[in-house]
């Protein structure tokens, strides 16, 4: 089964690529193509990690290390 | 070359007020409500005033530099590499936005109107949408939005004209029973919600015709947005009461609910989705747009189209990522979310404002000036640097062709612009670079507007811990549970 996800996962980004780099190829550049590979590659892989169930780094939970408690505060002192 | 990729005033102040009401309208009354129970009304009253302060200011930001795209101002005002690594927090903030609005979308369907369809297959669909939007460009989904606004607003008149007979004055008593306290904490929720997240609009702003009567549009459009949002707190609080709206977790969505004229008029709460859908919509295109312009000037590319699909992969892997469950995130969005947004809605203007002050960089004229100076500077940098203009040259690929032709023929040119760019380093050549580039974005009114786009996502304040056990225990969509209770322990609602 994961074997499948994954496999569906890398058509996908198949045929973004395709697409992408057609058009890339048409009007764009190659600093364009270097980054929209590097970025597919990232997107890729994070995608593949998220099917297997590893945790992913989440920017929400550090977001709320920093903020929370200043959140917290503010609200208390407004009452 | 300019005119391609321009918005008209109008178009813009109905891209802010549905941006303003894009995930406010069905989460911020509980959010309020939650604070200062049944003088919601005056958090709102409170809240949008304070809101139109965090406008004034973005607009002293762009009376000062609106003729340079923002990601290009950043460099400009804090130097290469500082300003690079604002931009890229900036991207990721307005990436951050889209993901949370993606997520209010996903929440919102699977707990109201579709229960039996998975999330991600919501997103998916959405997601889709978005990037369509985003890839025809500027310009054709702020004419869609014209298109959709008066909607909007017919769809809103229905549902206030039907409700209003329901009123009660008693829901609305004692008044002041709490102090101001928690009329100011609630309505900071609101500065929070909607206000610190238009500073995606400084990326936007660039490429409104008319530099001064887009500043007076954009506090209008807030404005009005915010009216809009005090009313329907205002008739949540008056029709439901103020404890049913702080347990509900979509208070206006259940308000709609509660129609029923003569038996007749009833179920009409898919008006009200609707009504959701479009504002969400748009506010989803622009902080995605936004993600995408930023990144895409951020890298030096000429246009961002290559980078949507991508990045929409990862907008839908970290919808499902960032909340654990819809209790968490409501506790995020009521917290955590306005001192965070207001990094990036409130110190990152006004920082950039106090060192482009400093280091005398942008216009400090008033009125008109602007034009005259940017033309001066144009010329000027025209003749000493050839190069002015490359962000002429990003053109929307899939919407204009004449625009892609206009792109070609300039390519030559633009292409310098990098180079242009990175020979002028230093503190020295700062206001000769700013000159230049507003030239550039003057010149061509197409230039990308830089963005560094961070707010967008606070919406979904409603929920607290009571809401959350009644409704929504059952409809955790996402199985991480271990994150959740983390986050429990580290935050206790206020």
């Amino acid at each position: 089964m994961i074997a499948w996800i994954i496999i569906g996962i890398l058509l996908l980004a198949a045929v973004v690529a395709v697409i992408s780099l057609y058009l890339i190829k048409r009007q764009g550049t190659k600093r364009e193509k270097i980054s929209f590979i590097i970025l597919l590659t990232f997107s890729t892989i994070m995608s593949i990690l998220f099917a297997l169930d590893v945790p992913l780094p989440n920017p929400v939970i550090a977001i709320s290390r920093v903020f929370m408690p200043v959140g917290i505060w503010l609200f208390n002192v407004l009452g | 070359m300019g005119e391609e990729k321009m918005i008209s005033t109008r178009q813009f102040a109905f891209l802010v007020i549905m941006f303003c009401l894009g995930s406010s309208i069905l989460l911020i009354p509980a959010a309020i409500a939650v604070h200062s129970k049944q003088d919601a009304w005056m958090s709102a009253i409170v809240g949008v005033i304070l809101g139109c302060g965090v406008i004034l200011l973005l607009n002293m930001y762009d009376k000062r530099m609106g003729h340079v795209p923002f990601v290009e101002a950043c460099q400009l005002i804090l130097g290469r590499w500082v300003g690079r690594v604002v931009v890229a927090a900036f991207v990721f903030h307005a990436f951050l936005i889209s993901v949370f609005m993606l997520r209010y979308l996903g929440d919102f369907m699977t707990t109201q109107i579709l229960p039996a369809t998975p999330i991600q297959a919501i997103h998916i669909f959405f997601l889709a949408l978005i990037v369509l939007a985003v890839a025809y460009g500027l310009e054709t989904f702020s004419r869609s939005a014209e298109i959709f606004f008066p909607w909007l607003l017919l769809f809103m008149t229905i549902i206030v004209a039907s409700v209003i007979s329901m009123i009660s004055m008693d829901n609305l008593r004692p008044v002041l029973n709490n102090g101001v306290g928690p009329i100011m904490g609630g309505s900071l929720v609101l500065v929070g919600i909607p206000y610190m997240e238009l500073v995606l609009f400084l990326i936007i702003m660039p490429n409104v015709n008319d530099a001064n009567r887009r500043r007076k549009a954009f506090l209008m459009a807030g404005f009005i947005g915010g009216l809009l949002i005090l009313l329907i707190t205002f008739l949540t609080i008056s029709v439901l009461g103020p404890y049913l709206t702080v347990r509900n977790l979509y208070p206006s969505f259940a308000l709609s609910k509660k129609i029923n004229i003569g038996e007749f008029l009833k179920r009409v709460e898919a008006l009200l989705a609707i009504t959701w859908f479009l504002s969400i919509f748009y506010k989803m295109v622009i902080s995605f747009y936004t993600t995408a312009l930023a990144l895409s000037q951020l890298l030096k590319l000429k246009r961002y189209h290559s980078l949507l699909l991508p990045l929409a992969m990862l907008t839908a892997i970290y919808a499902i990522v960032v909340y654990p469950n819809i209790v968490y995130g409501g506790r995020f969005a009521s917290t955590a979310w306005l001192p965070y947004a207001s990094v990036f809605g409130l110190f990152l203007p006004a920082l950039l404002l106090i060192v482009a002050h400093i280091r005398k960089i942008g216009s400090r004229s008033n009125a008109s000036p602007e034009l005259d100076s940017d033309q001066t500077l144009s010329s000027e940098s025209n003749s000493n640097l050839s190069s002015s203009s490359d962000s002429s040259s990003n053109s929307s690929p899939s919407a204009d062709s004449n625009s892609s032709s206009s792109a070609d023929s300039n390519s030559d040119s633009s292409a310098d612009s990098d180079s242009k760019s990175d020979s002028q380093s230093g503190s020295q050549s700062g206001s000769e670079s700013g000159s230049d580039s507003g030239a550039d974005a003057s010149s061509n009114a197409n230039s990308n507007p830089n963005s560094i786009v961070h707010d967008a996502y606070g919406e979904e304040s409603v929920t607290n811990t009571i809401v959350n056990t009644s409704l929504h225990t059952s409809v955790n969509t996402n199985p991480s549970a271990n994150v959740s209770s983390r986050m429990n322990s580290d935050a206790s609602s206020p």
